[in-house]
Formats: structure tokens, C-alpha cells, sequence
């Protein structure tokens, strides 16, 4: 996992919970936390980052993720405006995930191993396929619905199946309110 | 103590402990500000590194396609893909300069990774012309620039604006393919979304413009190569290769069409090669260009205006030899109307220089007539035609018939005659002897070339010399005969060894010409052992005025031998006495019209030339062999006039070898 998560997720918890909640969260994992956003880190310690504040406010890591995504992007968004300001919404942005944000993530970390989502559109939803081994599903659905609200719309995202329940590959079905 | 002074204390800490906990944070915040732009000018660094060499790759790939390919088509096509797929372009396409720079073509090269859903936009852009400065490739072709459009729905001057927000392009560039500062080429890319000009982008693509341009020319270059492989350099007209080939195809149509007429007209230039020597190559040279051009001209003037289909070539094959092919026409009056014009054409006088230089030209027609005919057979019957043409006097047509074939055929017949001769040994050398005028006695001989066709049937050469020299045959003739005077010389020298005799033996002017012509004379000498100053080679004033240069330089080679150089038939031709005294020259042969002369009409004229002639060659330090002695008056005036040499029948007739022999054993 690229470093730029961990400064992001320690910015959201530091913002969203408290200064001493990203230190208490370190100590809780046994981490000494020293990410800068151009080295690469294990997962396992993203991973025990979640487990360890979901166990601290009794959510499950799911939800954790799923909060994390959402908080992320408006952090996201002022780090690398130019992502946001080329697309006018949040179906475009969605979109320009694969073509344009991943390949522009290659060029700063040359290896980054980022996921390529399916999108499929259809009667007024949006399929997006999600098939990583890291199973981060619950990190998209945040940052879709952190997206939406970047752009000002309402969207609702179902999570048609899930490799955490054994499927092939997640199914998120975005739908957007008339 | 401490139990009641502590709050003081205690206040006083932790005073100090805010100020050290907020020095701590801002110290932090620092720390993380620092660390935060440090990461920021890093990843700029490492984007920019992946540009650089994302750039640097492409342009290494354009680069190999372009040093690679010789085809302009393939490195384009190459290059497209290459180039929409790094910019991510929806649509790249090849316009051609045309029209002189006016206007670019569509060159029919052209990539889309998704043309379905653009076709409307992509056929309309390659079945489209731009005038100069109309449009994208137009205004590129203008001012020889890049240009980028980041938003083609407000784009002015953009014939394509409609149909572009139709299949959803928004945005897009074009850059010229430079060759020195013409541009030959402009590819236009367009792309979905608008994009913002891009200025390290376009340097990118200026530096693609300038290799795919090194393509086009050196397709240019490979293209001219062909062409002057083709094409005589001095007039740009087809060369021999080339007519050849053009013959060759007419006769392959006929093949098909036996109705199908074929004609080749033969043109030679009256008195060009006297122009050349006299006013010089450079004047020689505009008179064949001017003539190029008259003829072109004539030609496009009855055949541009011809209903019929004719097809003609003019060409050059080298000289002031032009032809001219013509087939597919119905009019079989059509070849000497053509040769009329060509006649006309080649009679306009030039001018060069304020110098008045009549034209004119012989012609030789021939029509292929037989099935088995070759090019290279109706090429030799136009020639032969022309030769005919050019006995009859200047300005002559002549048509290849019967009469001529008939005459070329004894021609090629005597040719096939020699080079048997050659195989069969049938070639015999006669010896005419030379006489000391002073002392009566034998000097020497010149060794005569006979050809005995049949036991007992002589050929004299002038029957055959001509032939030998056109076909070259003479050279191997010539080298025999060399060699076979030198053994005679070397027979009769061991036999007499008491009388040292010379040997002349004549040089024709292709044999001089040959490339290491000394070194024959030399294998002749050490072959035979003869002392090389008793040789002496006869060559013609032709010889030395042909190429003045060469021709002091292999003789002066002849002489560092230690051979002897004598001048035949000195003041038949162009001698020039000024230059008399560059060659090596150690004998003058006086020609037998001089001798002939003495005794004529106006003897008093003829003794005064040979006079001259003799005093000329005692300035000199030449000795003076006459020629053609016949009675004891011409022997007599001669001598006395300090003539060394004479030959004649006089003294005696040519011998054969055993008759030349006796005569040394009956003087020695």
C-alpha cells in the first residue's frame, strides 16, 4: 500500500476524531508509523490500522473502510485537484478512475499496484466490478459516496455481491437520486 | 515546605510546559509542512522523470521506424499508432503537401483505436482538400508550425467543427513533417475531451515532425537515385536503360497484338563531335540540352495534339545519339512525319555566345517488322538506318529495308568472319622493308596485317580495319600482331645476329585506348627478348587528339620502356604543329600523297611541304621515314632533301615472313 493512504487516513482520523486517536491507533498496532507518501508499505499495516479503530469504536472494518473513503476525498481532492476539476461529475470522475487517475499514479510510483475496476452502465446505474485481491470493496463504496458529495449529488451504492461473501468479484451498483 | 510551595512551583511548570508543548507542536507542524513539500517536489521530480522518459522512449521507437524503413508509408503508419496511443488520441491522420505548397491531400495514412464511432468524421477528413491556410493541416502548411485546438466547438477556421461535436471531438493539434524548411507533410490528431495546449507535447511532436521528415527524404533521395539511374544527367531525358526497357515492353505488347506497330527512330547530330573539339564540351553540352528540348517539343507537338493513342520515349544514349520509340498509333505516316519535325527541330541554328552554330541530324527509322525481333535488334537497324541517312549527306531520313538489312547482314557477317579469323589463326603479317636512304640498306621492316579468308585469298585491311575497330575485335587483333612482329624480329635477330634491325608495328586507336596498353607492349618485349629500342609503334594523330593528356602519358610510359613512338600519317588529319613538340615522338612517317605530290602539277608547292616537313621534324630530333617511294626521282629529290628513311615498292613489296627473311640473308 502506497504511503500517501496512511497520510491520508492518519489526516481523516486526526481531523475526524482527535489528535490522539492516529497515536493511540499506533501504539493499539504496535506501528511506529513513520509513512511518507513516496515509500510503499505492507498492507498488513493498513489492515491492522482498521482492525484496530474498529475495535476502538466497536464498527465493524467494513464500516471502517467505508468511512475512511468517504472522508478521504475531499483530503484527496486538495491534494491533487486536478483530478476533480477535469471531470464535471461524479459518473465522469467514477469513470476516470481507470484512464486517467491510475495512469497518473504510475507515473509517480512506478509499480503501484492499483485496481482496474469494470464499469458498466445500464437503466440509470452504474456497474462498477471490483475484483482485487486486497478486497477493499467497502474502501470504494466510501469513495464513491465522498465523490458524490464532492460534486454536490446524492447517489445510493449497492453492493450486488461481494467477494467477502465468496463471490468472483464485487459488484457495486451506483444509482443516482432523480 | 514542598507541600505548600508547590501550586508557585506547579504554576510556574506548567506555564513552562504549555510553552514547550506549543514550541513542540509548531516545531511538528513544521516538521510535517517540511516533510510534506519535500514530498511534493519529489513526486514532481519522479512525474517528471517518468515524462521525460515516456518522451525520450517514443521518440528512440520513432526514431528506429524512421532509420528502418524505407518506405514513407510504413514509418507512418508506425508512427500513428505510436502517436495516438501516447497522447491517447482518438484520431490521427496524414495530410500531403500538393499543388506546389498550395494545398494538402489526404494521404489516405490514418489511425483511430475506435473508428466505428467516429466514421462520419474520419471520412469526411480523408476525402478532403485544404487550400493553404484553410483549416488545421492548412494553417500548419502556412506558417510551418505546430497548432493545437483545445476546444474545437469555439474553434474558428475549423471546416470540420460541426461534424467533430457530432461524434464528440473536442480537442486536437497538428505538426508539419519538415524537410529543410518545405513542409511535405502534416499530421493532425484529435481527441475526446478538451485538452489544454500541452507546450512540452508539442516540442515533443516537432521532434517526431523532424525524423519522420528525414523518412521522406530519404525516400526522396532513393527516389532520385532511381531516376538518375534512369535518366541521362546532362538533359533529364530517359537514358539507354531505360529505352531499352521501353522497347522491350512495346515489343512484349506486339507480342500479344500482332497489329501493334513499333518504330524506332535513330538520331545523330550533323557535325557535333566537330563543335565539341572545336568551340568545347561546355558548348557542345548546351547544344545537346537545347536540342533535348526542340525535339521534346516537336514531339509534343504532333503527338500531344494526336487523336490517336500514340505512346513515345524520347531518350539520349550518350553523345549526340538521340531516340526515339513510338507505338500504338494508326497512322503509318506517323514516323516520317515525326522524323520531319525531329529534322526541323535539329536545323534551328544556336546561338552560342553570339557564335552562329547550324544545326542539323541524320535519321535512321526502323519498324519492327519480324516476331523474333529484340530490342537490342531494332536499336542496331535504326543505327544502321542512320549510318545510311548520314552517307547520303546532312539532314537524311533513312528507313531500315531490305537494301540495308542486306548490308548489315555482310557487316555482321565480316564481324563473325574476323572472329574466326581470330579463333583459327587465318591472320598473317606481311613485312614492307625500310630502306636507309643514305646507305641503300635495310633498316628495318613495318609489319602489315593481311587476312587470309581462304588458302590463297588476301583481305587487305582496309576491307576490314573499320569493322575491327567498331566491334573492338581490333584489340585482341592488334595484340597479336604486336606479339607475332616481336617473335619475327627476335627470329631474325638470333639468326642475323650481325644486323640490327627495327620493327614498326601500327597502333589503332582502340588498341592505344585500352587500360594498360604498356603493359602489352612490355610482356610483347620480354616474350620475344628483342631489344625494346627496335621496336616501334605507329600510332595516329586520332590517337593524340582524342585525349591530349592520356595520350602524353602512356606514351611517355612507352618511351621509359625504351620502345620507339613514330607518327603515322602526319598532316592528313587535325596536327597541330604548336603542340607537335609534347608528344614523344621519334619518327614522322611522311604520307605517301606528300611523296605523290612532289612530282604533280604544282611540284614546286609539293617539294616546299615536304620541305617543311623534314626541316619541322629535324628541328625536332626526329627522323623522317617516307612512304610510298615508287621511282628513283622520288628517291633521289628526297635524299637529297636529308630524308634518312624510305619505303616503298620502289625498294620492295610487303614480303612474307620467309620473303623478308631471305632478303636479311642476302644483305647480310
Amino acid at each position: 500500500m502506497k504511503g500517501v493512504i496512511f497520510n491520508i487516513l492518519e489526516q481523516a482520523v486526526v481531523e475526524q476524531l482527535g489528535d490522539g486517536t492516529w497515536d493511540d491507533l499506533l501504539d493499539a498496532t504496535g506501528l511506529d508509523g513513520a509513512y511518507t507518501s513516496l515509500g510503499s508499505y505492507p498492507d498488513s499495516e493498513i489492515m491492522a490500522l482498521v482492525d484496530a479503530a474498529a475495535g476502538a469504536l466497536d464498527k465493524t472494518p467494513a464500516e471502517i473502510l467505508r468511512w475512511f473513503g468517504t472522508h478521504a476525498i475531499p483530503l484527496l481532492a486538495a491534494k491533487y485537484p486536478a483530478f476533480f476539476d477535469g471531470q464535471p461529475d461524479t459518473r465522469n470522475f467514477l469513470l476516470s478512475v481507470n484512464g486517467i487517475i491510475h495512469p497518473e499514479v504510475r507515473k509517480l510510483y512506478s509499480g503501484a499496484g492499483c485496481p482496474h475496476f469494470q464499469f458498466k452502465e445500464q437503466a440509470g446505474e452504474l456497474i462498477i466490478g471490483y475484483n482485487s485481491p486486497r478486497k477493499l470493496c467497502a474502501l470504494a463504496h466510501g469513495f464513491i459516496d465522498g465523490s458524490a458529495a464532492h460534486y454536490g449529488e446524492t447517489v445510493t451504492v449497492e453492493h450486488r455481491t461481494c467477494m467477502h461473501d465468496g463471490a468472483d468479484e464485487c459488484q457495486l451498483a451506483v444509482k443516482w437520486a432523480p | 515546605m514542598g507541600a505548600l510551595n508547590p501550586p508557585s512551583l506547579d504554576l510556574s511548570q506548567s506555564v513552562d510546559l504549555t510553552r514547550e508543548f506549543s514550541r513542540l507542536q509548531r516545531a511538528l507542524r513544521r516538521e510535517r509542512l517540511a516533510r510534506e513539500e519535500a514530498e511534493a517536489i519529489a513526486e514532481k521530480g519522479l512525474r517528471d522523470l517518468y515524462l521525460a522518459q515516456q518522451r525520450a522512449d517514443l521518440l528512440h521507437r520513432i526514431a528506429t521506424v524512421a532509420n528502418q524503413s524505407s518506405a514513407v508509408r510504413d514509418a507512418l503508419n508506425f508512427a500513428l499508432v505510436e502517436l495516438c496511443e501516447f497522447t491517447e488520441s482518438a484520431f490521427a491522420n496524414v495530410y500531403l503537401t500538393a499543388d506546389d505548397g498550395e494545398a494538402m491531400i489526404p494521404a489516405g495514412i490514418w489511425y483511430s483505436p475506435e473508428p466505428a464511432a467516429l466514421s462520419d468524421f474520419i471520412n469526411f477528413s480523408l476525402d478532403y482538400r485544404f487550400a493553404r491556410g484553410e483549416g488545421l493541416p492548412g494553417r500548419v502548411l502556412d506558417d510551418q508550425r505546430a497548432h493545437w485546438l483545445s476546444d474545437l466547438r469555439q474553434a474558428q477556421n475549423f471546416p470540420r467543427r460541426i461534424l467533430a461535436g457530432q461524434v464528440g471531438l473536442n480537442s486536437a493539434f497538428a505538426f508539419p513533417l519538415l524537410v529543410g524548411e518545405r513542409v511535405e507533410a502534416v499530421i493532425e490528431f484529435f481527441a475526446l475531451p478538451n485538452r489544454n495546449v500541452d507546450p512540452v507535447l508539442l516540442e515533443l511532436m516537432t521532434q517526431v515532425g523532424t525524423q519522420l521528415g528525414r523518412v521522406i527524404e530519404r525516400d526522396r533521395f532513393n527516389a532520385k537515385l532511381v531516376f538518375d539511374a534512369l535518366h541521362d544527367p546532362l538533359t533529364g531525358l530517359p537514358n539507354r536503360a531505360l529505352f531499352m526497357d521501353r522497347i522491350e515492353q512495346a515489343l512484349r505488347r506486339r507480342e500479344r497484338h500482332r497489329e501493334f506497330p513499333v518504330t524506332v527512330l535513330f538520331i545523330d547530330l550533323d557535325g557535333f563531335k566537330y563543335v565539341n573539339d572545336s568551340v568545347g564540351h561546355h558548348a557542345g553540352d548546351a547544344i545537346l540540352c537545347t536540342t533535348a528540348k526542340r525535339f521534346e517539343a516537336a514531339l509534343n507537338a504532333i503527338l500531344g495534339a494526336e487523336a490517336e493513342t500514340a505512346q513515345w520515349t524520347l531518350a539520349r544514349l550518350g553523345g549526340d545519339e538521340f531516340t526515339v520509340i513510338l507505338d500504338d498509333y494508326a497512322d503509318t505516316a506517323l514516323p516520317m512525319r515525326i522524323a520531319a519535325a525531329l529534322l526541323d527541330a535539329a536545323s534551328i541554328a544556336h546561338d552560342l555566345e553570339g557564335t552562329e552554330v547550324i544545326g542539323g541530324a541524320s535519321i535512321g527509322v526502323a519498324h519492327a517488322i519480324d516476331p523474333g525481333t529484340t530490342p537490342i535488334d531494332l536499336l542496331r537497324a535504326a543505327d544502321t538506318a542512320m549510318y545510311a541517312a548520314k552517307n547520303r549527306g546532312r539532314g537524311q531520313v533513312a528507313v531500315f529495308d531490305a537494301e540495308l538489312q542486306k548490308r548489315a547482314l555482310s557487316r555482321l557477317h565480316l564481324e563473325n568472319g574476323l572472329r574466326r579469323a581470330l579463333r583459327r589463326g587465318e591472320f598473317r603479317l606481311f613485312y614492307q622493308p625500310i630502306i636507309d636512304m643514305e646507305s641503300d640498306q635495310l633498316a628495318g621492316f613495318e609489319a602489315l596485317l593481311r587476312w587470309e579468308r581462304q588458302r590463297g585469298e588476301i583481305v587487305s585491311p582496309a576491307e576490314f580495319i573499320e569493322v575491327a575497330e567498331e566491334t573492338g575485335l581490333i584489340v585482341a587483333i592488334g595484340e597479336w600482331v604486336l606479339n607475332e612482329a616481336c617473335l619475327a624480329a627476335a627470329r631474325w635477330t638470333r639468326r642475323y645476329p650481325g644486323k640490327t634491325l627495327t620493327m614498326s608495328v601500327n597502333v589503332s586507336p582502340r588498341q592505344f585506348a585500352q587500360p594498360g596498353f604498356p603493359r602489352l607492349v612490355r610482356a610483347a618485349i620480354a616474350n620475344s627478348g628483342i631489344d625494346p629500342a627496335t621496336l616501334s609503334l605507329e600510332v595516329t594523330e586520332g590517337i593524340a587528339i582524342a585525349q591530349p593528356e592520356r595520350a602524353i602519358r602512356v606514351m611517355e610510359e612507352l618511351s621509359d620502356i625504351g620502345v620507339k613512338i613514330s607518327l603515322d600519317d602526319f598532316g592528313t588529319g587535325y596536327s597541330s604543329l604548336g603542340h607537335l613538340h609534347r608528344y614523344p615522338f621519334n619518327t614522322l612517317k611522311l604520307d605517301r600523297s606528300f611523296v605523290v605530290g612532289m612530282g604533280a602539277v604544282d611540284r614546286r608547292k609539293g617539294i616546299g611541304i615536304v620541305r617543311a616537313v623534314l626541316d619541322l621534324a629535324n628541328t625536332m630530333d626526329m627522323k623522317v621515314v617516307a612512304e610510298g617511294i615508287e621511282t628513283v626521282g622520288q628517291r633521289n629529290r628526297l635524299r637529297d632533301m636529308g630524308c634518312s628513311f624510305a619505303q616503298g615498292y620502289l625498294y620492295s613489296r610487303p614480303l612474307d615472313a620467309d620473303s623478308a627473311e631471305r632478303l636479311i640473308a642476302a644483305r647480310a
